[in-house]
């Protein structure tokens, strides 16, 4: 028997009449064959008393048209059929010659092994045939089952066998006769489908999970197809990135993000071209409407990491472009206060050595006029007057002092180390100092001091100092020349201090910077000093519980308020 | 008697400009100051006509930087050499370019030597 085409196996095995008709055949056989060599395989009438007198009665030439027929008929059909005998002895009494085709033993050796068969099933079905076996038997409806049995070689055929039991008159079981049909390319077919069904399934899983991760990435990605860019897919943060206000799958990227097309267009047209990905860094993105070209940093802009992948078809060319964006503004934006931190650093190294310079250049020039003098060099004529030049050093070493304080401030409140003396101050009285001290020599119009009577609180009296010498000098460094107004008053628990000026002036995004460290409003072409004075007493003024502020307008002067706490926290 | 001549200090530090007025005279020279760039321009605007001027960069009101720009332009003025004085290496070399530079702390004998070098007209007619 060739292995049988799966599509009349499948109409044989799910086609009762069929098989009906085949049973039928070979009950007919199996009735008037009693007497019949059937080629190796004979039906010996002696072991078989149940055929029964009737299949003896049959004319010998009768009988051997007949056998010759169905012989024909048995040995033509795409199965094998056989007949077993239920009384013990041997097992199989019948077996036709297709056995050989199906699994490569002939027929004599299959009928002469009463085991054999048993042998040749797949042990896995082996228990599985011999219940239902039993279960038919006990029942007495016919056997259905589809087992594996192994060929000689061992490979596995795939066997749909149906079997009924034939009893005589009083109902005894005579024998099995059965037929089994090679289902092995129809299984593999089945088999075939079911795996590629579990691909398709396992596929759509896999695309579904891909879906799902990119759509829940936190990364801009979206899938633009063909020549037009056709938006396939684009996920929330594409979609947000992109300013989306609908769902825009489908749509050619043209239509959908005009302004993002014209951007991108060039990019994606040589990623197409050339299949080569592309890759940006830090490619700013501003909010739809916002015109480019304005300074970085501004509200919304946005950075990113951008990827153009090309996505090929099976011939290899590229249909599709993937779009991978990440946002990196928090970085840009850290590595950018990193870089003016850095920046402001160096800048203020750069203003200390040039500020230390000033100082130093007077003392410098004042020791080479002493030194002139003490040499008894002839100075143009002038008399010799160390002392004036011995002044002239204290007053610059002063200043230098001043500025190492200034430099020491800054490590002691950056350290946390700012160390409070404190005690009972009058911050009248203090005022009044420091307005005497720095405007001597000035114009006794220049300033004016306001104050009711003493306000006393538990200050440090040194720092007291330097809050009130820092706004008072700011105010008549940058005062234009005008007069500046210094008030103080109790308010309370607070004690108030303000210094006006109607000079230069800040800008509001200035009056923002200058309590920062490093950061000075004037340009340092026209006013030098290290940028940390305003920070200093900002600080100080902090550590005593207070807080300062600043109302100016350019042009119009401003107004220093310091507002302290008569007890101070610390 | 031959009359010296003429140095104007500009630079905003009071010490300092009193200094190298009291040196510069000592040594001979008169000698004229101004606190900014500002008042070096009108004074130069009022006639004053120095041999050199010793220009500070960093100063209130108006800067070296922007006194030299004013001063480069009027043909007149362009012609008094200058001698920048900064305690900082001066950026804004074009307006600078043909200014003797002296970076602070300055030596006497090096200003000295400067000054000289630029009002003592030699042979071939130059200034420099």
């Amino acid at each position: 028997v060739a292995k049988s085409d799966p599509k009349e196996v499948r109409g044989a095995g799910g086609d009762d009449l069929e098989l009906d008709a085949v049973l039928a055949m070979l009950a007919t056989l199996a009735e008037i064959g009693t007497s019949i060599e059937v080629g190796i395989g004979s039906i010996e009438p002696a072991s078989h008393p149940a055929l029964g007198p009737e299949a003896q009665s049959v004319e010998p030439s009768r009988l051997h048209v007949v056998e010759a027929r169905y012989r024909a008929l048995i040995e033509q059909i795409p199965a094998v059929t056989f007949v077993a005998s239920l009384a013990g002895g041997r097992n199989e009494i019948y077996v036709s010659p297709q056995i050989e085709g199906l699994l490569g033993f002939d027929q004599e050796e299959w009928t002469s092994d009463p085991i054999l068969w048993y042998r040749q099933i797949h042990p896995d079905d082996r228990q599985g045939l011999s219940l239902e076996f039993a279960a038919s038997c006990m029942s007495g409806r016919p056997f259905k089952q589809v087992v594996r049995v192994l060929t000689r070689a061992g490979e596995v055929v795939w066997v749909h066998a149906e079997a009924r039991f034939v009893r005589d008159e009083q109902g005894r079981l005579l024998f099995l006769q059965g037929i089994g049909f090679d289902i092995t390319e129809q299984h593999r077919a089945q088999e075939k489908l079911m795996q590629e069904r579990a691909a398709r399934a396992e596929a759509d899983r896999e695309r579904a999970r891909l879906r799902e991760m990119f759509t829940g990435l936190p990364a801009a990605v979206s899938v633009l197809r063909g020549p037009t860019y056709r938006i396939e897919f684009l996920n929330p943060i594409a979609a947000e990135v992109a300013g989306a206000e609908r769902d825009v799958t489908g749509e050619p990227l043209c239509d959908a993000f005009p302004e993002l097309f014209e951007r991108v267009a060039p990019v994606l047209d040589e990623v197409r071209a050339t299949g080569e990905p592309f890759v940006a860094k830090e490619i700013s993105v501003r909010p739809p409407g916002q015109p480019a070209g304005q300074p970085p940093g501004q509200e919304g802009e946005r950075w990113f990491h951008l990827t153009c992948q090309p996505l090929h078809d099976r011939r290899g060319r590229v249909d599709a472009l993937l779009l991978h964006a990440v946002d990196v503004t928090q970085e840009v934006l850290a590595r950018r206060q990193v870089e003016e931190a850095l920046q402001l650093r160096e800048d203020f190294v750069s203003v200390a050595a040039h500020e230390l310079r000033n100082p130093v250049n007077g003392l410098k020039l004042a020791f080479q006029v002493l030194r002139l003098h003490l040499a008894g060099a002839p100075v143009g004529g002038m008399p010799p007057d160390p002392t004036r030049w011995l002044d002239k050093i204290d007053v610059q070493i002063e200043r230098l002092m001043r500025l190492i304080e200034g430099l020491l401030d800054v490590s002691r409140i950056t350290a946390g180390r700012l160390h409070l003396e404190l005690e009972r101050v009058d911050l009248v009285e203090v005022a009044r100092e420091v307005v005497e001290r720095s405007t001597s020599g000035m114009d006794p119009g220049r300033s004016a001091l306001r104050a009711a009577g003493p306000v006393v609180g538990t200050w440090d009296r040194l720092r007291l100092e330097q809050i009130v010498t820092d706004l008072v000098t700011n105010a008549i460094k940058y005062g234009a020349e005008k007069p500046i107004e210094i008030a103080v008053e109790r308010n309370g628990q607070i004690a108030r201090l303000s210094v006006l000026d109607r000079g230069i002036g800040l800008t509001p995004e200035d009056q923002a910077r200058i309590f920062q460290k490093f950061e000075r409003a004037a340009p340092l072409r026209r006013h030098g000093g290290l940028g940390l004075g305003l920070w200093i007493t900002h600080q100080i003024v902090e550590a005593l519980g207070g807080r300062i502020a600043v109302e100016s307008r350019p042009g119009s002067g401003s107004l220093f308020t310091v507002e302290l706490p008569l007890e101070s926290a610390r | 008697m031959e009359v010296k001549p003429q140095i104007l200090i500009v630079e905003d530090d009071r010490e300092v400009r009193e200094t190298l007025g009291y040196f510069l005279s000592a040594m001979g020279y008169r000698t004229a100051g101004a606190e900014n760039g500002h008042e070096a321009l009108e004074l130069l605007q009022g006639g004053l006509r120095p041999a050199v001027i010793l220009l500070d960069l960093m100063m209130p009101v108006m800067d070296g930087w922007e006194f030299r720009e004013q001063q480069l332009g009027d043909e007149d003025l362009a012609r008094i050499p200058v001698i920048v004085t900064s305690a900082m290496t001066p950026r804004g070399e074009e307006l600078l370019a043909d200014a003797c530079f002296l970076l602070k702390p300055i030596d006497l004998q090096d200003l000295l030597r400067a000054i000289e070098r630029r009002v003592r007209p030699r042979f071939d007619g130059g200034a420099n």
